[in-house]
Order: structure tokens, then sequence, then C-alpha cells
């Protein structure tokens, strides 16, 4: 059983997906969309301001993960993949170092005294 | 040809698209009346107030779920404040953006008059739009001789670059020269605001409710805002306070509110911020929801 917060995440995913160009929607396969439809939650309705870009609808991190396997596997091609991955790459470098900064012991015997 | 070519689909369009053609156009007729710097000083007089006002109303509409804004100051002291600061923020917004928008379509020569009301004792000689010689019955060699109209009914006709066509409806056939022969418009919502001001130009007294049904039926994704324009503010069947900058900027609005994502717009947004391993984590969390589907069919099938 999915989980209720990926059920979640896939009902914003579709969501997006109602509200997205037919064309782009239309190159992801059909059995991916059923996929989606039958794990969506059944309780959770989106209420997404769609006039909004994607980075500014405040999406919960799972729903930005499925789109984003969306793109690398359905829309971009081998070019803008690696650009892709790149830029994800860069953020999870990004984010370790935030987290070493936050929770490096040295750092926080320097606060404590 | 765009999606405007694409949506007609009746027979005037066809008629239009095949059979017309005008040669040696240099320069797009612009017949306005009033000169260019006089027209802006106009927009900054109008000011933009009752787009502002739309759009004031619709802040308190999301925020308040509030709908008798003429009754406000009598009931919320406090939220009429508040929606008279919104007015007045957002009167300075649209006349900026309809500033610019008139600007650029008048550089460009885009803000025509496609309609030329023939006045009283005029007479102009008109080339008759393939396939309506049966609506002129006195046509000559391909052309006809209007003349103004001695009784209060307004004579109206094409009129592009100079030449003169004649056509039963100019608003709906010069849709189509615009289109087709000009190419005079970047997208649909310049054209939309254009022909709709015509249609305003042409006069009050005519009833012009055919051409809102044609309008919606060729932009069926305006097809609100065209009925919201028509009833709204004006009188039924009358565009008489609306100006063009106002029609761009509610179908401006309108395109806004129907926006769509694009793959390229989801990629962006997904890897700003998003990292590998998250990516990676919802790939796997989503194969193994597969694969227990996958084992809970082949199950069912041994059952």
């Amino acid at each position: 059983m999915i989980s209720v917060e990926y059920k979640e995440a896939i009902s914003e995913t579709l969501d997006i997906l109602r509200h997205t160009k037919k064309e782009d929607v239309d190159k992801i396969p059909p059995r991916f969309m059923e996929f989606l439809k039958e794990n969506a939650s059944k309780t959770y309705k989106p209420k997404l301001d769609h006039t909004l870009k994607i980075d500014k609808m405040n999406l919960k991190p799972k729903t930005k993960a499925i789109l984003a396997i969306i793109y690398e596997e359905f829309w971009c091609n081998n070019r803008e993949r690696i650009e892709f991955n790149k830029k994800l790459r860069d953020n999870e470098i990004a984010k370790e170092k935030e987290l070493r900064e936050k929770y490096n012991p040295n750092n926080i015997f320097k606060v404590k005294k | 040809m765009g999606k405007i070519g694409k949506n007609l689909s009746n027979t005037l369009y066809k008629i239009l698209v095949r059979d017309i053609t005008v040669e040696n156009i240099d320069k797009v007729f612009i017949d306005f009346e009033l000169k260019k710097d006089d027209f802006l000083e106009e927009i900054k007089r109008w000011d933009g107030l009752r787009v502002a006002i739309y759009r004031a109303q619709r802040v308190m509409r999301e925020k308040y779920d509030f709908e008798d804004f003429k009754k406000l100051h009598e009931q919320d002291k406090e939220k009429y404040d508040e929606y008279e600061t919104i007015i007045e923020q957002e009167k300075k917004k649209v006349a900026k953006d309809a500033e610019e928008i008139l600007e650029r379509l008048l550089d460009e020569g885009k803000i025509i008059s496609t309609v030329k009301e023939i006045k009283k004792g005029e007479k102009i000689t008109a080339i008759i739009v393939p396939g309506q010689e049966k609506n002129y019955p006195d046509s000559k060699d391909g052309c006809v001789e209007i003349n103004g109209s001695e009784d209060m009914k307004k004579r109206t006709i094409i009129c592009i670059n100079g030449k003169y066509y004649a056509y039963p409806d100019p608003l709906a056939a010069s849709l189509s020269l615009c289109v087709n022969e000009f190419k005079l418009f970047d997208d649909d919502i310049e054209l939309l605001a254009n022909q709709m001001y015509n249609t305003k130009a042409e006069g009050y007294d005519i009833p012009i409710n055919d051409r809102i049904f044609f309008l919606q039926k060729l932009f069926p994704e305006y097809r609100d805002e065209i009925a919201h324009i028509m009833t709204r503010y004006g009188k039924k069947g009358s565009f008489y306070i609306y100006e063009e900058d106002d029609i761009v900027y509610l179908l401006r609005e309108s395109e806004l509110r129907k926006k769509e994502h694009t793959a390229e717009e989801i990629g962006q947004g997904t890897a700003n911020g998003l990292s590998k391993g998250e990516e990676e984590e919802a790939k796997e969390a989503l194969i193994r929801a597969k694969e227990r589907e996958t084992k809970t069919a082949d199950e069912q099938d041994l059952n």
C-alpha cells in the first residue's frame, strides 16, 4: 500500500496535469496515468492556484518529486535530462552542506558557549 | 494559420480566405480621429478606474466572499477602506499596463478602425466581398456604390488600408480580413480586442447581439469575458463605456486564469530546490507500489 503522503502527492500531480498542455500530457504513457489515478487519494482535494508558476505553488515536496520523474522520463530530451540531473545533484550537495553546517558539533558547542 | 483560423468553420470565413486578395499593402490604414499623444492623454485621464474596480472586487471576493459592493461602505467600513485602497493601487498598475499595450499597438500600426461610417450625402464605392453579391443587387463589376443613409440608421462598410469592402456584417468580415490578409495581430487577444473596439465604434444604436454571439463562437475560450464585457458595465448590447485597453486587460486576465502549465515550466519548477535523493526516493516508492499491485494481481490470477 502506498503511503498517504504519496497518495496526496499523486492527487496534486494529477491536478497539475489537468492544467497542463494537452500535447505534453499526451506524452505520458496511458498505463502510467492509470497507475497515478488508481493510487491517488480519494479524500484529499488539492486547492492549487494554477495561475502561479510551479515553483511558486507551494507544492508538497513529494509532488515535486513525482513531477520531476514525469519530466525526466517522458518529457525531456537527453541534453535536458543531463542538465536536469545536474541541477538536482547540485541541490543535493547544497542541502547536505546546509545540514552539515546546521548540525556541525563544533558549531553547536560554539553556540552553547 | 493560427488558432483563430482553425476555430473558424463557418462559410463566411471560407469565402473570405479563398477569394479576397489585397495587393501592395505598404502600411496599415490608421483611421483615428485622435492623434497618438491625445489618445494616450485620454488613457491617462481615464486612469484605469473601471478595470481597477474589477480587480479590486475580485480580490475582495476571493478574500471575503463579498458580493454586494454597493452596500460595503454601510456594512463594513474597514473592508470598504481596504477595497478603496486596492482600487487606488490597481489604478496605477492598470493605467501603466494599458498605456504600454496601447503604445505598442499604436507604434506597430495595429490599432485600426476597420469600419467606416458613411455620412449622410457621402457616396462610397466598395468592393463586394466575394460570395456576397446576392446581398447587393445593384452591384457592377464586383463593386457597389453605397450612399450615406437619409434616415437615422448608420451605414457602415469595411475600410482597410484606404480600400472599402462591402459586406453585410463589417465586424465579421473585417475579422477575417485582419487575420488572413493583413496578419495584423500577434495573438487572439489583440485581434479580439480590436474587433470588439470596432463593434463599439460602429455606434450604439445598431443591434450587436449577433456579433457578440459570433465572437463567442470564434473565441469560445473567452466566452464569459465577452458576455461580461457586454452586460456588466455597459448597457445590454453595447460596449459604450469600454475602451479597447479595458478589453485587452480583461482578456489578458482571463488568459492568466486559464493558464496552462507546460513540460518546460514543470521541469524548471521542480528542479528548483528538489534534490536527486528526493526524486529517487519517490521513484522507489512508486516502483514498490507498482510491484505490489502486480504481485496482488498475480496472486488473484493464481487463486
